[in-house]
C-alpha cells in the first residue's frame, strides 16, 4: 500500500515534470515557426524609394489571408509612436499588438501577449535606395490554442501512459513481493504448525537471509521447552519431596491423643494445597509445543487400570470412542481430564458407566469439534453443588470431598485448552453426566 | 499374610511395617528395587507394596521385572505424584492398585487385603464354611451371631486357610506367611494354634473346620461335611 502510494507520488512529480518540458519544446518550435513567418513577410516586403513599404496581396502562408486562422502578422512604422502600417487579411478586426519597449534593432522577442497570443516582434531598420531609413517591427503572433492543444493531447497520452506503466509496476512489484517473501510465508506456515503441535522446530528449506533467523527461532523455541520442562520437573520433585515427610507425619499422628485431629486436618489441608498446586501448575493448557493426544487411546488406557482398581464393583463399561482422536494439547492434561472424570464416574456409579466421544459440531455449544460424555448410574450431584464446584478452582481447601480437586482441575485444564465442561443430570443411566467440548 | 514393603524412606518404611505387624502381617522390607525384586523372587509372599520412586531403579521397573519372571503377587504402588498418567503407567506395568502418598493406613490395609481375597479368587470380603463367618475387612470372625475373640496370629492362620480352601497347607509354607524371615521355624507354635483355633471355632467338635493331613499339612475342606 505504502509503496503504491509512493508511486503515485512518483508518477504525479514526472507528469508535471514532462507536460513542462513538453509545454517549453512546444513553445521553441512555436517561436522557430514564427521566426520562419517573420523571414517570409521581410522577404515579401518591398520599401520603395520613398520609404514606404508595400506588401504583396498574395502571401506566401495560405493562413495569413484566412480571417481568424489563429496565424496574424502585422508590420508597424516606429516613430513616436508606433504606426500600424500593415496587417495580414487574417487579422481583420484585432488590435494593434503591444512592442515590448526593450526592443531594439537587429533583436527580436518572443512572448506570451495580454491577448492571449504568442507573438514574435522583430525589429528591422530598413534603408532605401534614396538612403531613406524606416525602422519597422514586423510582428506575427499565433494563438495560444496552437500550443495549448498540443499540451492536451500530449498530457491525455502521457496519462494514459502513465497509468498502464503504474498497473504495471504494480503488478510486478506485487508479483516480485510474493516471490521474494515466499520464504517467509513458509515460515509462518511452520510456526503455526509447531503452534498447533504439528512439528517441534522450524525445518524447513529456508532462503540463506532467513536460515539465521530460522536457526535463532528453533534455539528459542528448545529454550522455552526446556524452561517448561524444567520448571514442571522441579515442580514434580518438589512435590515428591513434600509427599514422603507428609506420609510420614500421619504416620506419626496415629499415635498422638490429644492433637490426632487437627494435625490429621492439616496434613490433608497441605496434601490438597499439594496436589492442587501441582496440577494447576503441571498442567500446560494452550500452550501445544510438543504435539497432539490420542483422547481414544488415552480412554482405552484409562479404562483398563480402573478396571483393575475397580474390580470388585464389576462395572460394565459401555464405550463408543473413534480408532483415534486427535487434541491438540499435552498426553498428560488429558490424562487429568479424563482419568478424573471417569475415576468420580467409577466410584459413585452402581455398576454402568458410558463413555461416548462425538466428532459432530453441536451447534447448540458453539463451534466444538470434539465431545466427550461420560454417564454413570450413580446418585448424581445435586444442581446447587454442581454449580459450586464448577465455579471453584481458586482454593484447594474449599473444594468438596469426592469431587473437589479433581474436578476443579478438570474444569480449569478445559477452560485453558478453549474447551468447556458441562454437568448435568445424565439421561440415558440416571445419574451424573459430564460432557466435555474441545474447540 | 505375608507382606513385601518396598520403600526407600526409612522412616515411612518402618512405620508402614509397625503398622502391619501390628495388625498380625508378616512384614518383609526392602530399601532398594534390587533387594526388593531378590525377597519377592525368594519369598512366600501374598502382596507387595511398592514405592514408585526408588534409588537404584523404579517402582515400575521393579513390578515389569516380577511380571515378567511370572510372579504374580498382588502389588499395590504407592507414588507421591498424583497425575493420572503415572498412575495409568504403573497400572499398565502390571501393579493392581495405587495410593496417593500421603494415605491413610486403614486405606492401605483395605486395599491390600482386597488384593490378596482377590487374588484368592474370592469375589466377596467375607469367607464362610458354615456357621464360621470371616471378614477380611473388619478382621472379625463370627461363629453363627457370636464374635470370636481370636489372637492376632491365631486370626492370620485362619485368614490363611480360608483363603486357600480345599488346599493342602504345609506347616513350613503356614509359617512362611504368617512369620518374617526372622522367625525360628523349628517352633510348634503353628500346631499350638491350630489347637486353640479348633477350640475356639468348632467347640462341639461336629464341624471339623481345619483337617490334619498326616505329614503334609492342614487343610479347610471347601464345604462342611
Amino acid at each position: 500500500m505504502s509503496t503504491a502510494l509512493v508511486l503515485v507520488a512518483f508518477f504525479a512529480i514526472v507528469a508535471f515534470v514532462l507536460e513542462r518540458s513538453f509545454r517549453e519544446s512546444a513553445e521553441q518550435t512555436l517561436k522557430e515557426k514564427l521566426q520562419v513567418q517573420i523571414y517570409a513577410l521581410l522577404s515579401a516586403a518591398d520599401l520603395k524609394d520613398s520609404g514606404e513599404l508595400t506588401m504583396p496581396p498574395n502571401l506566401p502562408e495560405p493562413r495569413l489571408t484566412n480571417p481568424g486562422s489563429g496565424l496574424y502578422g502585422f508590420i508597424q512604422l516606429i516613430r513616436k509612436t508606433p504606426t500600424l502600417i500593415w496587417h495580414s487579411p487574417s487579422a481583420i478586426g484585432l488590435g494593434q499588438p503591444t512592442i515590448p519597449p526593450d526592443l531594439s534593432p537587429g533583436h527580436s522577442v518572443f512572448l506570451l501577449d495580454d491577448q492571449g497570443r504568442y507573438a514574435l516582434h522583430y525589429n528591422v531598420i530598413w534603408s532605401s535606395r534614396r538612403h531613406v531609413e524606416r525602422e519597422f517591427v514586423f510582428t506575427v503572433t499565433e494563438d495560444i490554442e496552437f500550443v495549448g492543444n498540443q499540451v492536451q493531447q500530449f498530457r491525455a497520452s502521457l496519462s494514459l501512459w502513465l497509468l498502464v506503466i503504474g498497473f504495471c509496476l504494480i503488478l510486478i512489484q506485487f508479483l516480485v513481493l510474493r516471490w521474494s517473501l515466499k520464504p517467509l510465508r513458509i515460515m509462518v506456515k511452520d510456526l503455526a504448525a509447531i503452534e498447533k503441535g504439528e512439528k517441534n522446530r522450524l525445518d524447513g528449506v529456508y532462503s540463506t537471509e532467513l536460515q539465521g533467523l530460522a536457526e535463532n527461532l528453533n534455539t528459542l523455541i528448545n529454550s522455552a521447552r526446556t524452561h517448561l520442562e524444567r520448571y514442571r520437573n522441579t515442580l514434580a520433585d518438589l512435590a515428591h519431596s513434600l509427599k514422603t515427610p507428609l506420609a510420614i507425619l500421619r504416620g506419626c499422628s496415629e499415635s498422638f491423643i490429644d492433637n490426632k485431629e487437627t494435625v490429621q486436618e492439616q496434613i490433608n489441608r497441605m496434601n490438597d494445597i499439594v496436589d492442587y498446586q501441582l496440577q494447576r501448575a503441571a498442567a500446560k493448557g494452550e500452550q501445544k509445543i510438543t504435539g497432539g493426544a490420542d483422547l481414544s487411546a488415552v480412554i482405552t488406557k484409562i479404562i483398563s487400570s480402573l478396571k483393575k482398581v475397580y474390580l470388585d464393583k464389576h462395572i460394565v463399561f459401555s464405550v463408543s470412542v473413534p480408532p483415534s482422536c486427535l487434541i491438540y494439547c499435552e498426553e498428560g492434561d488429558l490424562y487429568e481430564i479424563a482419568g478424573n472424570l471417569l475415576d468420580n464416574a467409577c466410584k459413585w456409579c452402581q455398576g454402568k458407566v458410558n463413555v461416548n466421544i462425538s466428532l459432530k459440531n453441536n451447534k447448540a455449544n458453539g463451534d466444538f469439534s470434539v465431545m466427550l460424555q461420560i454417564d454413570d448410574d450413580g446418585a448424581g450431584i445435586p444442581e446447587g453443588k454442581l454449580r459450586e464446584i464448577l465455579k471453584r478452582g481458586v482454593r484447594a481447601d474449599e473444594n468438596i470431598h469426592g469431587h473437589g480437586i479433581g474436578m476443579a482441575v478438570v474444569n480449569e485444564l478445559v477452560g485453558l485448552l478453549g474447551g468447556k465442561l458441562l454437568g448435568l443430570k445424565s439421561k440415558v443411566l440416571g445419574g451424573m453426566c459430564w460432557r466435555v467440548y474441545w474447540p | 499374610m505375608r507382606i513385601l514393603v518396598v520403600e526407600d524412606e526409612n522412616i515411612l518404611c518402618q512405620q508402614i511395617q509397625h503398622f502391619f505387624a501390628d495388625k498380625g502381617y508378616a512384614v518383609d522390607v526392602a530399601n532398594t528395587g534390587k533387594d526388593g525384586l531378590f525377597m519377592a523372587t525368594e519369598y512366600p509372599i501374598d502382596a507387595a507394596v511398592v514405592d514408585i520412586g526408588l534409588p537404584d531403579f523404579s517402582g515400575i521397573e521393579l513390578i515389569r521385572q516380577l511380571r515378567k519372571k511370572d510372579i504374580k503377587v498382588p502389588i499395590l504402588i504407592l507414588t507421591a505424584r498424583s497425575r493420572w498418567q503415572e498412575k495409568v503407567e504403573g497400572l499398565e506395568a502390571g501393579a493392581d492398585d495405587y495410593l496417593v502418598k500421603p494415605f491413610h493406613y486403614e486405606e492401605l490395609q483395605a486395599r491390600l487385603n482386597a488384593l490378596i481375597r482377590r487374588s484368592a479368587g474370592l469375589a466377596h470380603p467375607v469367607l464362610k464354611f458354615g456357621q464360621i463367618e470371616l471378614d477380611t475387612v473388619a478382621q472379625e470372625v463370627l461363629l453363627g451371631n457370636e464374635k470370636l475373640e481370636l489372637t492376632a496370629y491365631e486370626y492370620k492362620v485362619l485368614e490363611y486357610l480360608m483363603l486357600h480352601k480345599g488346599e493342602v497347607i504345609s506347616k513350613a509354607v503356614l509359617t512362611d506367611h504368617i512369620y518374617d524371615e526372622d522367625f525360628e521355624r523349628d517352633s510348634n507354635v503353628i500346631e499350638v494354634f491350630i489347637g486353640r483355633l479348633r477350640k475356639k471355632i468348632d467347640p462341639d467338635g461336629t464341624l471339623k473346620p481345619i483337617e490334619t493331613l498326616r505329614g503334609r499339612g492342614y487343610r479347610v475342606p471347601i464345604n462342611p461335611e
